[in-house]
C-alpha cells in the first residue's frame, strides 16, 4: 500500500501516524440505515432493469415470430411453381433413363398414345366451341356499339378465325383429360383478374400433365398394360403398348409447347378484346372503379409503454448553494442530503406508464403490395413515479419581507434545468405519493406499408414511417394534495419541453380481410423519438436520453371503390 | 470490533456472505470496520456530515465490489483504500482540490521535539480538518497513509514537486497550530 522509498518522515509524521492509525470514532446511528436503504434501492433498480430487459426481449421475440411466421406463410402458400418444377424434374429423370425399346414397339406406342389422346379430346371439342360463342357475341356487340372504331370489326373477325384453334384447347373437370379451356373461362367472366386466371390455367394444365405422367409411370410399373384408374382411355385403346418413356416425354413436351402457344393465342385475343371494349367505352366504369380502389381510409389505436428517458443529476444540485445564505449550515446539509435522496428516489422509481395513440389515415396503393399512408393522430405518452419528498422554492422581491413561492412540487421540475434560480428552497419528507408525467402530442404521420398474402383472407404486413409530433400539453400530476400539479400548454414559454418532436416508427403484423372492403390488422409497434424530451438538453444537469414507445398497433381499414374481388 | 473475531475462516465466511448479498453479513462487516473507517473519512472530509456521506458511498462500493477482493492483503486495508479513493473522488467532484493560498503565519520548527500526547483525538482531527482541502489530502496521504510524493502526485493528478511543496506547507501550518496551542496552554497554566 505504501511506498518503501518514503524515508523523510520525521517526528511529526510518526506522532500523527501513531495517534491516527488505530483511532476509532463512532458514526451516527442512522448511517447504517442509510446504507441499508441505498442497497435496497439499488437492488430494486437492478430488478427493474432486469424486468425491462426481459420485457424488451419478449417483445422482440414476438416481433421475430410474427415476421418469421409471415415469411413462412408467404413462402409455403406460394403459386404452383413447385408442381411445375416437380413435373419437369420427373420428365427429365424419365428422359434420362435408358430404355431398351425396339423401333416397332416405339411406333406402336406412339400410335396408341395418339389415338388415346384423340379419343380423350373428341367429346370436349364441341363443348369448347359452344363456350366460345358468348365471346364472339360480346365482342361483336362491343364492335357494333362504336362506329368510330373500325378495328372492332376486324377484331371480331380475327377472333372468329382463331376460335377453331382455341376450340381444340379444351378443358373439363375430368382429371384424366390433359387439356385446359382458358378461353371458356375467360369468356364467361371477362372482368376477372387476368393474373389469377392465368395462374389457374397454368395450374390446371400442370395438374393434368401430372396425372397423365402418373398414368405413364404406372404403366411402366405394371407390365400387363394400362390399368391406371385415371386414364381409362389409354387402358382401353393401347393395352399392348410397351414402355418408351423418352418418346412419351417428347410427346408430352411437344404437347406442352402446343398448349403454351394456344395459351398465348388466347391471351392475345383477350387483350385485343379489352382494347376493343376500351375503344367502345364499355370498360370505362371499370377503370374508374380501379382508380377508386387504390385509396383506402383507416383508424388505428396503439396502446404502448412510454420510456421518457429524462436524465436526473447524480451530484448535488446547484440551488443548495443558494440556500446557504439563508439557512444555518446544519439545515443546509440536511436539505442537501434530502435533495440527493429525492433525486435518487426519482431515478429508481420512475418507470414507463400506459400510453396510447390514435390515428386516422388515408392510404394510396403503390402497385400491388405497397401502400403510402398519411393522416393525423393524437398520442398521450405517460410515465410515472413515486415520491416521498416535497420541494418548495422561494423568491424574495426587493423590499418585500416575505418570500414568495409558487407552491410545493416534486424534485422533477427543479432538476430539469441547471440555470433555474431561487433565493432558497425547502425540502420536506412526506408520505409516499404517485406522480404522473403526461405528454400529449398532435401527430402528422407519413409512412409506407408492404403487404403479403398468407392465405385466402389473411395477410401479413410490415411498415415504417416518420411523424411530426406537436406537443399540445405537458402535465405533471401528483396524487398528494400538498403538491401542486403543473401544466404546460401549447406555446407556454416556461415549458422546458420540446415543442416539435420528430419520431420514426416500425411495425409488422398480420391482417384479416373481413369483407371485400374491410380489413383489420394487428402487430407490435416501436416508435423512437429523434430528440430528447427537453428542448435544451445542454442546459440540463444530467445527460438526456431519447424517448421511445413499445406497443401494439391495431387498425381498421376500409378500401374505397369496389374493394377486393 | 468485539462482535467479530478475525480468524481466517470467519473472514472468508463474512466475505462470502457479503458476495451473496446477505444483509446480516453486510451489517457485520460494517460493524467491524465502521469506527476505524469513520476516522479515516473524518481526516479527509472537512465536516462530520461529509465524512458520513463519504463513508456511506464507500461502504456501498465495498458491498458492490467485494467479489473483486483478491485476498492478497488484509480486508481492512482493502476497505481503507476504498474509503480513501471515495474521499478523493468526492472532494474532486466538489472541486475542492484546487490550489489555494493560505495567508497564514507559517512556523519553521524542528520536527524532532513534537509530542502529541497532550492532545485529544478531536483536537488533532480538528487541526487536520482545518487545513485547506489540497493540503489536507497531501498530509493525510503522506504522513498517515505512508504514500510517497510520486504516488500522491499520480493519485491527485499533480506533479511530485507540487506534492512536496504542498506537504511542506501543510506541515508548517500544523506546526504553527501546535505552537499556538502550546502557548495558550502555557498562558492558561501561568494565569492559574
Amino acid at each position: 500500500m505504501s511506498s518503501a522509498t518514503n524515508n523523510k518522515r520525521g517526528g511529526l509524521e510518526d506522532e500523527f501516524r501513531r495517534r491516527m492509525q488505530d483511532a476509532e470514532a463512532s458514526p451516527s446511528a442512522d448511517l447504517w440505515a442509510r446504507i441499508d436503504h441505498s442497497l435496497t434501492v439499488q437492488e430494486n433498480g437492478q430488478y427493474k432493469r432486469g424486468m425491462l430487459f426481459y420485457k424488451q426481449l419478449a417483445a422482440a421475440c414476438v416481433t421475430l415470430l410474427l415476421v418469421a411466421g409471415g415469411f413462412a406463410a408467404y413462402y409455403f402458400s406460394g403459386p404452383a411453381a413447385a408442381p411445375m418444377a416437380q413435373v419437369q424434374q420427373q420428365n427429365e429423370a424419365i428422359a434420362a433413363t435408358p430404355q431398351a425399346v425396339t423401333p416397332h414397339e416405339a411406333s406402336t406406342n406412339d400410335k396408341a398414345i395418339a389415338e388415346a389422346m384423340q379419343e380423350a379430346v373428341q367429346p370436349l371439342k364441341l363443348e369448347a366451341a359452344e363456350q366460345q360463342e358468348p365471346i364472339r357475341a360480346s365482342i361483336a356487340r362491343a364492335a357494333k356499339s362504336s362506329k368510330t372504331v373500325p378495328e372492332a370489326n376486324s377484331m371480331a373477325n380475327q377472333v372468329q378465325l382463331e376460335v377453331p384453334v382455341v376450340a381444340s384447347v379444351t378443358a373439363t373437370s375430368d382429371p384424366s383429360a390433359w387439356h385446359s379451356l382458358p378461353a371458356a373461362k375467360y369468356g364467361a367472366a371477362t372482368k376477372n383478374n387476368q393474373a389469377s386466371r392465368e395462374a389457374m390455367n397454368v395450374r390446371s394444365m400442370f395438374s393434368r400433365l401430372e396425372s397423365m405422367h402418373r398414368a405413364f409411370t404406372d404403366r411402366s410399373v405394371n407390365s400387363s398394360g394400362f390399368v391406371s384408374a385415371g386414364t381409362p382411355a389409354f387402358a382401353q385403346t393401347a393395352p399392348e403398348v410397351t414402355d418408351d418413356f423418352r418418346k412419351l416425354n417428347e410427346i408430352v413436351m411437344s404437347r406442352m409447347k402446343q398448349l403454351k402457344a394456344e395459351q398465348d393465342a388466347v391471351q392475345q385475343m383477350y387483350r385485343s378484346e379489352q382494347n376493343a371494349l376500351a375503344s367502345a367505352g364499355a370498360i370505362e366504369s371499370d377503370h374508374k372503379e380501379a382508380a377508386a380502389g387504390r385509396w383506402s381510409v383507416g383508424m388505428a389505436y396503439a396502446p404502448s409503454y412510454f420510456e421518457q428517458n429524462i436524465g436526473m443529476p447524480t451530484q448535488r444540485m446547484g440551488p443548495v448553494s443558494s440556500f446557504a445564505s439563508f439557512a444555518p449550515p446544519t439545515a443546509m446539509q440536511q436539505s442537501a442530503r434530502m435533495m440527493d435522496e429525492a433525486t435518487e428516489e426519482h431515478k429508481e422509481e420512475v418507470e414507463p406508464g400506459f400510453s396510447f395513440g390514435v390515428e386516422a389515415k388515408a392510404g394510396l396503393k403503390l402497385g400491388k403490395k405497397w401502400k403510402l399512408l398519411s393522416g393525423l393522430g393524437f398520442t398521450q405518452n405517460t410515465a410515472r413515479s413515486k415520491s416521498s419528498y416535497v420541494i418548495q422554492q422561494f423568491w424574495r422581491k426587493p423590499g418585500a419581507q416575505k418570500a414568495e413561492t409558487p407552491g410545493a412540487t416534486t424534485i422533477f421540475v427543479p432538476s430539469l434545468s441547471s440555470n433555474y434560480a431561487s433565493d432558497s428552497l425547502s425540502v420536506a419528507r412526506t408520505n409516499e405519493f404517485d406522480v404522473t408525467y403526461r405528454y400529449r402530442h398532435l401527430t402528422v404521420p407519413v409512412g409506407v406499408q408492404y403487404e403479403g398474402k398468407m392465405g385466402k383472407d389473411w395477410f401479413w404486413f410490415a411498415g415504417g414511417g416518420v411523424a411530426a409530433n406537436i406537443l399540445l400539453q405537458t402535465s405533471i400530476l401528483a396524487s398528494s394534495a400538498e403538491v401542486r400539479d403543473i401544466d404546460y400548454e401549447l406555446g407556454d414559454e416556461n415549458s422546458p419541453f420540446r415543442k416539435l418532436q420528430w419520431s420514426g416508427n416500425v411495425t409488422a403484423g398480420v391482417g384479416k380481410r373481413l369483407s371485400n372492403n374491410v380489413s383489420v390488422t394487428v402487430g407490435p409497434e416501436y416508435r423512437a423519438y429523434f430528440d430528447t424530451m427537453l428542448s435544451s438538453p445542454e442546459k440540463a444537469q444530467a445527460p438526456q436520453g431519447k424517448p421511445y414507445t413499445m406497443g401494439i398497433n391495431m387498425a381498421l381499414n376500409y378500401d374505397l371503390g369496389s374493394g377486393r374481388k | 470490533m468485539k462482535l467479530f473475531t478475525k480468524s481466517k475462516s470467519e473472514e472468508d465466511k463474512l466475505i462470502e456472505g457479503c458476495i451473496a448479498g446477505k444483509r446480516d453479513m453486510q451489517r457485520l462487516l460494517y460493524d467491524l470496520y465502521s469506527k476505524k473507517m469513520m476516522v479515516v473519512c473524518l481526516r479527509y472530509a472537512p465536516t462530520t456530515f461529509e465524512a458520513e456521506d463519504i463513508m456511506q458511498d464507500a461502504f456501498i462500493k465495498v458491498f458492490n465490489n467485494i467479489q473483486n477482493f483478491k485476498k492478497d492483503c488484509p480486508l481492512e486495508f482493502w476497505v481503507r483504500r476504498i474509503m480513501i479513493n471515495t474521499a478523493l473522488k468526492h472532494l474532486r467532484s466538489k472541486q475542492l482540490l484546487t490550489v489555494s493560498h493560505e495567508a497564514e503565519e507559517v512556523a519553521n520548527l524542528s520536527s524532532d521535539d513534537v509530542n502529541l500526547s497532550g492532545y485529544t483525538m478531536d483536537e488533532l482531527l480538528g487541526m487536520i480538518q482545518s487545513l485547506a482541502p489540497r493540503y489536507r489530502m497531501v498530509f493525510n496521504l503522506y504522513a498517515i497513509e505512508g504514500y510517497n510524493h510520486k504516488e500522491i502526485g499520480e493519485m491527485l493528478g499533480i506533479s511530485e514537486g507540487t506534492s512536496k511543496s504542498q506537504y511542506s506547507r501543510a506541515r508548517a501550518i500544523l506546526q504553527s497550530m501546535l505552537l499556538r496551542q502550546e502557548k495558550k496552554l502555557k498562558e492558561h497554566v501561568i494565569s492559574n
